[in-house]
């Protein structure tokens, strides 16, 4: 059953492809979906980029460890669709609208005239994609291999050939249109598996009790990763959403300012929705495995798979797990888009070397992407949810104050810009790694580290080394 | 745009000396709150009104402020412990109230800057 109907979304999503072939012209059509983006695309495409396997498969699987403060992760995604309204759809639209910006390399580049700061977005793009793509190819890898007996290396490798056969063939008008599809089917899938968990667990009440006689520590907001860490997660995950390219790159392709009225209200409520199978999937199989009525799992990320073996209807399995497919597929082909075009568009174009036979490049550049994060995944060896922390603070570090701080801000100059980002991607990769040796010593995680760092440096060089009256005598909207 | 007021740019670079001695001296009240202050002052850079950031702000401190002193987990409120229904209210629905609704009611506003 669950090969039908996966099979019947794969075909639906192949005659949206068909649709939107016709309708890809220029290169406008193909990265900004012809700037003609309504209320339900804009919010369905936002969703459902935000939504991917790093939610479905990583996040019940790192309550599964930790219990509830990994919650901190996703909580903030309530409210930060309204901060980035307020903060950066107006200066991107109408970049976008007025001075044809297709990319955010390209904004980086029209608000600051700096070619290097451009070049360094674009390198912070790219390593931000091959984490991001490294965590779908693990969460597709995990739910292969609960449905077939494979070794992780070849789930993982099946998984590349699948995305890799799905994402070169599309553009970015065929992404946001299927993803209204993919967002219905996120939605409704994260809804069913929520009341199914209520449902086994016994009702919130009874799973919570679980979870504090075997460790009160499991469902304590602080938990066991401790306040700081927590709060850690609080902060790179509210602050950081305004540098996620795959996200704000959405607000580009919004016909008007006028759309976004009920756009934070949308996205807030949608998110709150997907956000319960984190919580539900985890807390339900934390205490199934607890009472003993399922083996303690074989690796944390299987929470979800297990829990669906065990308590869904062979339905629901079926349209839970094309949901998942669902989730990791919008997210792939809206991050294949951004790293190819940041790999075949903007690098060269900040180096002064634009390449020919743009398409044939594209895809070579796409195929690359996925064998680098294919190599990164491999190497990782941690959890689904720390792969996928590592690529939003990739692109957190490096883009948040460039972009959120630098777009509200005229006075700030190219300075500020490319010592931000610099610092931004050495400090992410610098504490990841002392991270993993055991030399990182501070209280808060090394990403919440890396984006205070990139922030403190924007401020400082801005007020420092950039010179306000060659830059404010400049409009923002005609940098 | 209008020439941004320095002080907003300040008042967020304070937050951040406060988030460093936070983590310097180790102290998880401190650090919340100085998260809560660059979530507020780095919005007020684009957005005019005080009511709604104070109100967001005032918000987060408080519920920032009940799960650093509370900690019985024996309380228990719609079906979850104290201190994780005060999390799961306190910053993940109820906000929904404050910014994104926010947005919608001072939408005009916000559209004619």
């Amino acid at each position: 059953m669950t090969l039908i109907v996966a099979l019947l979304y794969l075909l639906a999503l192949v005659g949206i492809g068909l649709w939107s072939i016709s309708r890809t012209r220029n290169d406008r059509d193909f990265y900004l979906a012809g700037s003609r983006l309504g209320l339900l695309p804009v919010s369905a495409a936002t969703m459902s980029s935000i939504m991917s396997g790093f939610v479905f498969v990583g996040g019940p699987g790192l309550f599964y460890s930790v219990g509830l403060s990994s919650f901190w992760i996703t909580i903030s995604s309530s409210f930060t669709g309204a901060m980035m309204c307020w903060l950066l759809a107006r200066p991107l639209q109408q970049m976008a609208e007025r001075e044809g910006c297709l990319t955010i390399p390209d904004i980086v580049f029209q608000r600051y005239r700096c070619r290097f700061s451009s070049a360094m977005a674009t390198v912070g793009i790219m390593l931000g994609v091959v984490g991001y793509l490294a965590t779908q190819l693990e969460a597709v890898g995990f739910i292969i291999q609960s449905q077939f007996p494979v070794s992780p290396g070849w789930a993982a490798l099946i998984a590349m050939a699948v995305l890799v056969f799905y994402t070169v063939a599309g553009g970015m008008i065929a992404c946001v249109y299927t993803d209204i599809l993919q967002g219905a089917l996120i939605l409704f899938t994260s809804l069913a598996v929520f009341f199914v968990a209520l449902k086994t667990g016994g009702g919130l009440s009874a799973m919570s009790y679980t979870l504090v006689e075997s460790d009160a520590g499991l469902m304590h907001p602080w938990g066991t990763v401790g306040a700081f860490g927590a709060l850690s997660w609080f902060f790179v995950f509210s602050i950081g959403s305004l540098g996620q390219p795959h996200v704000v790159h959405k607000m580009m392709m919004v016909r008007d300012l006028r759309v976004l009225r009920y756009f934070p209200l949308i996205l807030a409520l949608a998110m709150v929705l997907c956000g319960a199978v984190w919580l539900g999937g985890g807390l339900a199989i934390k205490s199934l495995v607890l009472r003993g009525e399922i083996a303690p799992l074989r690796a944390p990320d299987f929470a979800i798979t297990e829990f669906l073996r065990f308590a869904a209807p062979a339905w629901l399995q079926a349209l839970a797990y094309t949901g998942v497919l669902a989730a990791i597929m919008s997210t792939v082909d809206s991050f294949a888009n951004v790293g190819a075009g940041a790999m075949v568009r903007d690098f060269p174009r900040a180096l002064r070397r634009p390449l020919p036979k743009r398409l044939l490049w594209g895809r070579l550049a796409t195929f690359s992407l996925f064998c680098a994060a294919y190599l990164f995944a491999r190497y990782w060896g941690g959890l689904v949810a720390y792969l996928g922390i590592f690529g939003f603070s990739t692109f957190a570090a490096a883009l948040t104050p460039t972009l959120a701080l630098g777009l509200n801000w005229p006075e700030a100059g190219p300075w500020a810009a490319r010592l931000s980002i610099l610092t931004g991607l050495i400090a992410n990769l610098l504490f990841e790694l002392l991270s993993r040796a055991g030399l990182y010593d501070l209280a808060i995680l090394p990403s919440a580290c890396a984006l205070a760092l990139s922030f403190m440096v924007f401020i400082g060089a801005a007020l420092l080394l950039d010179s306000p009256t060659k830059i404010s005598a400049i409009p923002i909207s005609r940098v | 745009m209008a020439k941004l007021p320095i002080k907003k740019i300040y008042f967020l670079a304070a937050t951040f000396v406060m988030f460093v001695g936070a983590v310097l001296f180790k102290n998880p009240f401190w650090f919340a709150l100085s998260i809560t202050g660059i979530l507020v002052f780095l919005t007020a850079l684009a957005f005019p009104s005080k009511p709604l950031l104070m109100v967001f702000g005032c918000w987060l401190v408080g519920v920032f402020t009940f799960l650093h002193w509370v900690g019985d987990q024996t309380d228990g409120i719609l079906g979850l412990p104290a201190p994780a229904f005060a999390m799961l209210a306190g910053i993940w629905i109820i906000p929904i109230l404050i910014w994104p609704l926010g947005f919608l009611l001072a939408f005009r506003r916000w559209f004619d800057q």
